[in-house]
């Protein structure tokens, strides 16, 4: 049971609150931004209680998003319902942040207002809710140049019309129905990497949490047929099958998915509601298809003069044709460093020491797979001693492996029936993240 | 259809809301599917008030509700979870099946892309893992934290990792959180270093060798936090102290927060000054006390001193799971976690300032020559004597229940039990503070057999009639103690059942007493040369101890002592423990002989 629900900007300000119960004034709004902004660190943040009153919240794009609620009520539901909350701003609005919460105030209120009745939740259903939304979103769509780049030299078919731009699936839902927006289909297979790889170079931890979304532009529902790989297998004890076979250990559905082809034909079927929703999730721990990505080979030691120096060699092991991008690699330095020299292969990457975290960022903006990189870092740290090499690393490796799914899972097909009238657009797209990679020296 | 149960609960609130009948329980199960997330949720908690009549309706009801147990939406899983748990209250073996099932739902909830699940996941991890140790065990890499996590979770998370930790993977694991000891965030660095203290008390030699690496950094917050888990550890493992003192040499210069310099004094206190007790070493150490305040001083000579060669026990017992199975699904776990960590990993006994026992009490029982005393603060000692002597006299058996739950950290059986001791001796002193909820008494078991007993057996014996032992040291070694606790429950004829806790210890001190006693007085003399007002009346006191345990020595060799706490009071509770004790003890030494 919700007694309110506030939307707070991480200055404070109140951008949106509303009282579902009369339990409580508007006062606690200021009350919970005091006790937030008041924790120290070894503080759990996401439940606080002040008097009878508990208040849950959850952070997402630099908001904080609260609900107040007694104590018996279950985390599990609140957190979930405000995940979802954000979710279906964020299909509402187009994306989520301040300025796109207080442009839409009104239609969040709106939303707020079928979402939840006297702090009972009522649906959070985009089927449902898309019959009593009626306000339109403001969209807040800075002029991109991007934008301009789509659109065919000359009428020309190139192959940026093939391509999807990347604002495309952050657009508000509800536009594509009275502007005559484009009924677009996104199927994204998102995978995060969580990986530690000792000091030798051996393997220690790899888990994969895979998600497939999709994200629908459509009005009208139709059913939606997606074909996994055929020889997509569950589970650590059915044997493998000849050649490449995409293995995980758990999965799971949505509710609305319907599996009566997957046994069979690994055929997902369901209904698109509109907006974003998970379909299936899966996760894969310890036995990865391929070899990690990076590979580090780091040579730390001590100068003459007494500088710290870092030779890190770093290689790639995707595929040749693909790339990694917006790699970050944060390697932790001793305490007291006062001044960072480097030398880099190439001159696009970059490298900084970090004072305020105490790490070096070396940044790669593009890594092609099968390639290799190397850094000589020199560190001036007064008073360095060999027990400083001690904090040197684990260093964390942060990336985006465009095009990739480390199961290798795939999408073989994308089926509409009946076949849409007017044009509509399929994508699907496959994206590795780094969730935490962690290589240690 | 939940729309209806919201608004007939809401108007029936003060009756405790809507009758729950087999009908209605059936007919909101078979619909279950047809609701969304939403109402599952709502539907199971009000399921929650049906108690079905027999078993087999009982299992028709779990078999309908197995699917949601490992519903990939979280809030149905553990609405489910709590469903189960209360309608299996009586079944632990079924409740026990059911967390293995959501053991994948719940970790896949701790992998969940929002924070905010993680944690709430993890804290109820954290619960589960206090009935079912084993449950994660296999799956402890899933535990290990990113470097892009915020130092709540982290925290969590190693909370848990030292949960799971066992022979296979220790090496791993100390690995993992070796990393985190340096880690940016201070927060998280030292409960990195904690975590490493509390695998120490299994795993002693490896960690010391990570936390005397730690020192070498010489970063203050790390060197005091590494000290700090050393006293901890110092204090449960007594074999680590040669390593843990040869690893201190001059860290104290690197030393900033108080903290740690308590804690580093503490430790040149009680082990310096005995491996070393060369006169211009203890000036040194004296000098070295002095510099940092009389109040430190006086926190260092009188802090712990109880007996270093005790062992703690390791390993929890398992909890039931009707311990925290309220709490489950709601706020609590996830609120109650700063204070748990606390005295979990922080918690130490350091922050009870313990003075030696006065036993003024003592003196004035002795001239009756009764075997039993008992010290009340709320009636005159001659009186409960008395009925303390009837209550032992007349071995009538009550309807008495032991049980081990709630389970009691030693770190909180320790501050139970020095509070109590404070509170005790000066109330010996004062006789003043009126204190209903409190009793302590003292008796005499005659057998020379026990502290010959091994652990296991002794622990044994006590665990088969719930009586849990915390602490003890080895058969052999004088003075041989044994910590114990329970809690007893009885229903007085028509009052509804009360539950006291019981704390106890067994010493058995043979002539090491006197040792012990002539030592004490020393050192405070030289405390009181030292010019401190406050010492001068303990001085005093120790002397009367040191005449009483000459007189009572012969008899303390025959005997084991048993010392009861018991809060809140209930006279018959304790008579009633104290029969069953001696019925244990009894049974152990005659298995001896």
């Amino acid at each position: 049971m919700i007694s309110q629900v506030f939307i707070l900007s991480s200055k404070g300000d109140h951008l949106i609150y509303k009282d579902f119960r009369g339990e409580a004034g508007s006062d606690v709004v200021g009350v919970f931004y005091e006790k937030v902004t008041a924790l120290t660190g070894d503080q759990p943040p996401v439940v606080m209680s002040h008097k009878d009153l508990h208040f849950v919240h959850v952070r997402q794009g630099g908001l904080y998003w609260v609900a107040t609620t007694t104590a018996d009520s279950s985390p599990f539901t609140i957190i979930e319902f405000l995940n979802r909350l954000t979710a279906l701003v964020k299909d509402y609005c187009g994306s989520l942040s301040e300025k796109s919460v207080q442009m839409n105030f009104a239609l969040i209120y709106e939303l707020l207002d079928e979402i939840v009745d006297y702090g009972y939740i009522q649906t959070t259903s985009s089927d449902v809710l898309k019959n009593f939304i009626q306000t339109e979103a403001v969209s807040s769509k800075p002029f991109s140049l991007f934008d301009l780049s789509n659109v065919g030299l000359f009428g020309a078919e190139t192959q940026q019309s093939k391509v999807a731009p990347s604002s495309a699936a952050t657009r508000p839902i509800q536009s594509s129905r009275e502007q005559g927006g484009k009924s677009e289909i996104f199927v994204d297979v998102i995978e995060r990497m969580s990986v530690v790889i000792g000091s030798n170079g051996v393997l220690m931890k790899a888990d994969i949490e895979g998600e497939i979304k999709v994200k629908c532009y459509m009005p009208s529902c139709s059913e939606m047929r997606i074909g996994l790989n055929e020889e997509f297998s569950i589970g650590k004890s059915q044997l493998r099958g000849y050649g490449a076979a995409v293995r995980v250990d758990e999965c799971s559905f949505h509710q609305a998915v319907r599996l009566d082809e997957f046994d069979t034909h690994r055929i997902l079927r369901l209904c698109p509601s509109q907006g974003e929703q998970t379909v299936m999730q899966y996760q894969l721990s310890d036995d990865l298809p391929s070899a990690p990505p990076f590979r580090l080979f780091p040579t730390i030691e001590r100068d003459s003069g007494g500088r710290l120096l870092m030779y890190l060699k770093l290689r790639c092991d995707l595929p040749p044709k693909s790339a990694a991008i917006n790699v970050c690699a944060t390697i932790p330095v001793p305490k007291g460093s006062v001044s960072l020299s480097q030398e880099l292969s190439s001159p696009d990457q970059s490298a900084e020491l970090k004072l305020q975290s105490r790490a070096v960022d070396w940044q790669i903006p593009r890594f092609p797979g099968g390639t290799q990189l190397s850094a000589l870092f020199k560190l001036e740290v007064p008073g360095l001693s060999s027990a400083s090499m001690l904090e040197v690393g684990p260093v964390g490796l942060s990336f985006e492996l465009p095009k990739i799914t480390v199961t290798g899972l795939q999408i073989r097909f994308l089926r509409l029936s009946p076949v849409q009238p007017g044009p509509s657009q399929r994508w699907v797209r496959y994206v590795t993240h780094s969730d935490s990679y962690t290589i240690r020296i | 259809m939940v729309n209806c149960l919201r608004a007939l609960e809401e108007i029936l609130k003060e009756e405790g809301g809507i009758a729950i009948n087999k009908p209605i329980t059936h007919h909101l199960l078979n619909r279950l599917k047809d609701c969304d997330v939403w109402g599952q949720c709502e539907v199971l908690r009000i399921l929650q008030r049906y108690q079905p009549q027999s078993e087999d309706e009982l299992f028709n009801i779990l078999s309908l509700l197995d699917a949601s147990l490992v519903s990939p939406h979280s809030p149905v899983m553990a609405a489910t979870l709590s469903l189960f748990l209360s309608l299996c209250s009586s079944l632990p073996a079924v409740s026990l099946a059911a967390l293995e099932r959501v053991r994948g739902p719940l970790l896949a909830a701790c992998g969940s892309t929002s924070r905010e699940m993680r944690f709430t996941a993890l804290c109820h991890i954290q619960l589960l893992l206090r009935s079912l140790p084993g449950l994660m065990g296999a799956h402890y890499k899933r535990f290990f934290c990113g470097y892009a996590e915020p130092a709540y979770i982290k925290q969590r998370k190693m909370q848990v990792l030292v949960e799971l930790v066992n022979d296979e993977n220790v090496a791993m694991l100390l690995d993992e959180l070796k990393g985190y000891c340096t880690d940016v965030n201070t927060d998280t660095a030292q409960a990195a270093i904690s975590a490493i203290g509390r695998i120490g008390r299994s795993y002693s030699d490896s960690c010391l060798q990570i936390l005397t690496g730690l020192l070498a950094l010489k970063q203050d917050h790390i060197t005091s936090a590494v000290v700090q888990t050393m006293r901890d550890l110092v204090w449960v493992c007594p074999q680590c102290s040669d390593t843990v003192c040869l690893a201190l040499e001059s860290c104290e210069e690197t030393l900033q927060d108080s903290q740690g310099r308590q804690a580093l004094l503490w430790l040149l206190g009680v082990y310096e000054e005995e491996t070393d007790m060369c006169v211009r070493d203890q000036a040194l150490l004296y000098y070295r006390l002095l510099h940092c305040g009389i109040g430190e001083t006086r926190k260092v000579l009188q802090g712990r001193r109880s007996d270093p060669s005790l062992g703690v026990l390791i390993g929890r017992p398992a909890e039931p799971i009707s311990q925290w199975a309220r709490s489950f699904n709601t706020l609590e776990p996830l609120r109650q976690g700063t204070i748990e960590t606390e005295s979990a990993s922080r918690g130490s006994p350091e922050h009870v300032t313990f003075e030696p026992k006065t036993n003024t009490d003592l003196s004035d029982t002795l001239n009756c020559s009764q075997v039993e005393k008992v010290h009340s603060d709320s009636d005159s000692a001659s009186r409960h004597t008395d009925s303390c002597a009837d209550v032992l006299a007349s071995s009538v058996a009550v309807a008495l229940s032991l049980s081990l739950s709630p389970a009691l950290s030693p770190e909180e059986f320790e501050r139970l039990w020095l509070q109590r001791q404070a509170l005790h001796s000066e109330q010996g002193a004062e006789k003043m503070v009126e204190e209903e909820d409190y009793v302590c008494l003292e008796a005499w078991f005659q057998s020379t057999a026990i502290p010959h007993c091994s652990p296991q057996s002794l622990q044994a014996g006590l665990q088969l009639v719930n009586i849990q032992t915390l602490a003890f040291t080895p058969p052999h070694t004088l003075p041989w103690r044994v910590y114990l606790y329970t809690h007893a429950q009885h229903g007085h004829s028509g009052d509804a059942p009360r539950s006291t806790l019981i704390l106890g210890e067994l010493l058995h001190t043979g002539e090491a007493n006197n040792k012990a006693g002539a030592k004490k007085g020393m050192c405070d003399g030289e405390v009181g040369v030292e010019g401190m007002q406050a010492e001068r009346v303990r001085e005093g006191v120790q002397t009367t101890d040191d005449g009483l345990s000459g007189k009572e020595s012969v008899r303390k060799e025959e005997g084991v002592k048993v010392t009861l706490k018991q809060q809140p009071r209930d006279d018959q509770a304790l008579k009633g423990f104290l029969s069953i004790l001696k019925t244990v003890l009894h049974t152990l030494s005659s298995e001896r002989n």
